[in-house]
């Protein structure tokens, strides 16, 4: 009996442990949900934080409270400058009736010359902290990540969702913060980010559009920006970047177009099915080399010419035209990364680690300039599996 | 003394695997990947035949005196004085090992789901749950084990799982990088968390039908254990890559925050939460079980209830007094445990009383002949 009494005494102060909710709680209405965050450095060396937060009333949908026509902004931006992310943070949070809440951040826009002058000192805060997801994605701008963070989207509610779904669904490279850091950090490769900027894009209709507020900007990706270390050193534009996609094998979707080989002035267009590349590294005297093996996929989905593609020897001249294209576009990229940049975007130093453990070892510090001076044959082969629902068969699997 | 609790082959099973993976699978990653780099799984592969041996150096000490706990046989072996020594320090290092993993589970709840609650409040509340359980014995636990490790086991495999689409497989090579020395050294660290097994010396005796299951049950113990803690380090390395994993605190938790599969499955940490916390529960009872028990033996009482109570006080005060920073905690895991663990308690003691053991058994023959 003594010991059921005392279980059922220890039982109450448990319940009454409970009963007082949590230390850590964090309720809807007391915090501030960010959405993306944009940090830049000013020219004397501070950093300037930029935050997209949701306004709870125009998120939870006022239910027609807006003047028709008219929407109502469902976010807004604050900026703040500090000696370091944290501190900028601070700055804003004793401006806000919230707490800052960074675990829905969805993407970190990086400016120009936060970029230029080494990143490391900007990403610790989001490494260290357990608040912001390494799922979010990153990307850097020619220019003010505050203007990106700034703008919005005519079709998503915030830009930061249009930058998100951007990312998720579209072809380019696009690249998580977790994917980012782990190239910074490997020592075998350096960073790549894409690049994403304000165009001026599209004409919303409607009575907005028609008021006179027609054209008007938005943030779109249009290349990538390449580092060597946490340092932007240059940018790729978006034939480059395909290219880049094709040398790191990370080419997963997207159309790319190619002269006619049988009538001058038409063109092919192709999209990617799938993509494999082989990078076969060698190490002869002293010099570096690379063998680049293209593998790819592809659908035929447009031709201006007239040539029959389920011949068996014009669609092999069709695909001889489509893998020369393919080689092109890994070529300017890799002349690009090596005589421009000087930098190995493109994880050759995974594989080269990989087969040369201990030369590696030696090699790692300058692998750079190893890499810039390195030589490369690149091949590409390419298999058209699909021709729309054109032509007498409309798969073409058997005449490979 | 009284504990008439019995346990089955299957529930020793899965309090062994539950005891070594609990803490291990969350701060052995970035210890091992910090020295032997890509070839952390070589590492946990050594440690996992090394501590195979400790486990069969445990049950052998367990066979030479049929029904005798680690508390009473060393008296038998080395008398009375050197052999209550020996007692006390095993339940010094099973109360350590206690504040430790209550220590460690403290300190995750707080830094990575709960930063603004007082540390207090976790260590207070994980020892008073763990207390009630010890308070109903062994067997009771025995049987919580069988509801929870499968759940945790599951649920483990089932995260990583998930997380397949975020791995990279390009970071687990190149294979064979790391020095001999590095590797060694990698598997001192998650050998010392295997070298716990030898806390079961006081568990063995109760297992139902001791002679024939015990070998087979801890071996498949120590399987389960290296299969689970094998997906873990392959899988986080394979998330993070070795450089990032070696210098994260909680590699296993940024790896799980990693899982999202398009935009409908992600946040799924929650499952990584619950399968630490029963874990966590699970492995610091089994240890205060442990002490409590041994120290009633040692003292000669009836009962080992009476103890329960004070006994968690200790360890409250012990874990709450343990480190002062997670780095000193890290460092001392990494560095100071391994030696100190494995080189006392889980193979040094052992050793010499299975020695001692088997000379006095041969000598002890040939008296009798």
């Amino acid at each position: 009996m003594k010991g059921r009494r005392l279980s059922l005494f220890l039982l109450l102060i448990m319940v009454s442990l409970l009963a007082t909710g949590c230390w850590s709680r964090k309720e809807l209405p007391d915090i501030a949900i960010i959405l993306a965050a944009g940090v830049d450095r000013t020219p004397e060396g501070n950093v300037t934080l930029t935050l997209q937060i949701v306004k709870p009333s125009a998120a939870s949908g006022g239910g027609g409270a807006g003047e028709p026509g008219k929407e109502q902004a469902t976010v807004m931006v604050v900026s703040q400058t500090g000696k370091t992310v944290a501190d900028a943070q601070q700055g804003l949070a004793t401006r806000l009736s919230r707490k800052l809440h960074w675990p829905h951040c969805l993407v970190f826009i990086v400016g120009e010359a936060a970029a230029r002058d080494g990143l490391r000192d900007i990403t610790n805060y989001f490494s260290r902290s357990a608040e912001p997801r390494q799922t979010m994605w990153i990307a850097v701008t020619p220019g003010q990540a505050l203007d990106i963070i700034n703008s919005h989207s005519e079709i998503e509610n915030t830009s930061a969702q249009a930058i998100a779904q951007m990312s998720l669904q579209n072809s380019g490279l696009h690249m998580e913060y977790h994917d980012f850091m782990y190239d910074l950090s490997s020592g075998e490769s350096n960073p790549v980010a894409p690049r994403i900027e304000i165009i001026r894009q599209g004409t919303p209709q409607g009575p907005g559009g028609a008021k006179g507020e027609a054209a008007h900007n938005e943030a779109v990706f249009t290349g990538t920006a390449v580092f060597r270390g946490d340092r932007l050193v240059g940018w790729l534009d978006e034939k480059d970047t395909m290219g880049l996609e094709w040398l790191r094998g990370e080419l997963e979707k997207g159309i790319f177009t190619v002269p006619s080989p049988s009538a001058p002035g038409k063109y092919l267009s192709f999209s990617i099915l799938k993509s494999t590349t082989k990078v076969e590294p060698e190490f002869v005297d002293g010099k570096v080399g690379f063998h680049v093996i293209i593998m790819t996929d592809v659908d035929l989905i447009e031709q201006q010419d007239t040539a029959d593609v389920t011949q068996p020897e014009i669609l092999e001249a069709v695909q001889k035209t489509a893998a020369d294209e393919i080689e092109r576009y890994a070529r300017d990229a890799l002349f690009k990364m090596q005589v421009l940049y000087r930098t190995d975007g493109c994880h050759f130093g995974e594989h080269f680690h990989q087969k040369y453990k201990q030369k590696w070892k030696v090699m790692e510090k300058d692998w750079n300039g190893f890499f810039a001076d390195a030589g490369a044959d690149i091949h590409a082969t390419v298999a058209v599996r699909h021709s729309g629902i054109l032509g007498k068969q409309a798969n073409l699997r058997e005449s490979r | 003394m009284t504990e008439h609790g019995k346990i089955t082959a299957g529930q020793l099973t899965l309090l062994i695997t539950n005891t070594v993976l609990a803490s291990a699978i969350l701060f052995a990653p970035s210890a091992i990947v910090k020295h032997a780099g890509t070839d952390a799984w070589l590492s946990l592969l050594i440690a996992t035949l090394a501590g195979g041996m400790l486990a069969l150096l445990a049950i052998h000490l367990c066979k030479l005196f049929p029904g005798a706990t680690i508390f009473e046989f060393p008296e038998l072996l080395l008398g009375k004085v050197l052999g209550k020594a020996t007692a006390i320090l095993y339940i010094w290092w099973n109360l350590h090992i206690c504040a430790e993993v209550i220590h460690e589970f403290s300190f995750l709840m707080m830094t990575a789901f709960m930063p603004e609650t007082p540390i207090l409040v976790f260590h207070l509340i994980m020892t008073a749950i763990a207390a009630y359980a010890v308070w109903h014995g062994l067997e009771v636990l025995a049987r919580v084990a069988q509801l929870f490790v499968p759940f945790i086991l599951i649920s483990t495999l089932f995260l990583f799982v998930l997380a397949i689409p975020q791995m990279h497989m390009a970071h687990l090579f190149p294979i064979f990088d790391t020095d001999p020395l590095s590797i060694l050294k990698g598997s001192a660290v998650p050998l010392s968390w295997f070298g716990e097994i030898m806390a079961f010396t006081a568990v063995l005796p109760f297992l139902n039908n001791r002679a024939e299951s015990s070998t087979r049950s801890v071996l498949f113990g120590i399987f389960l254990v290296f299969l689970f803690f094998l997906i873990t380090v392959v899988g986080v390395v394979a998330l993070l890559g070795p450089v990032i994993t070696a210098a994260n605190l909680l590699p296993l938790l940024t790896g799980a925050r990693l899982i999202h599969i398009s935009t409908f499955v992600e946040r799924v940490d929650p499952v990584l939460v619950i399968v630490i916390v029963l874990g966590g529960f699970l492995k610091i009872s089994l240890f205060y079980w442990v002490a409590a028990f041994g120290s009633g033996q040692i003292a000669g009482l009836r009962d080992y209830r009476p103890i329960v109570v004070p006994v968690g006080f200790f360890l409250f005060v012990l874990s709450m007094s343990l480190h002062e920073s997670p780095a000193d905690l890290l460092d001392f895991l990494g560095t100071i445990w391994p030696v100190y663990a494995i080189g006392i308690f889980e193979a040094g003691i052992p050793v010499v009383l299975l020695a001692v053991g088997i000379y006095r058994a041969a000598r002890g023959r040939g008296d009798s002949q």
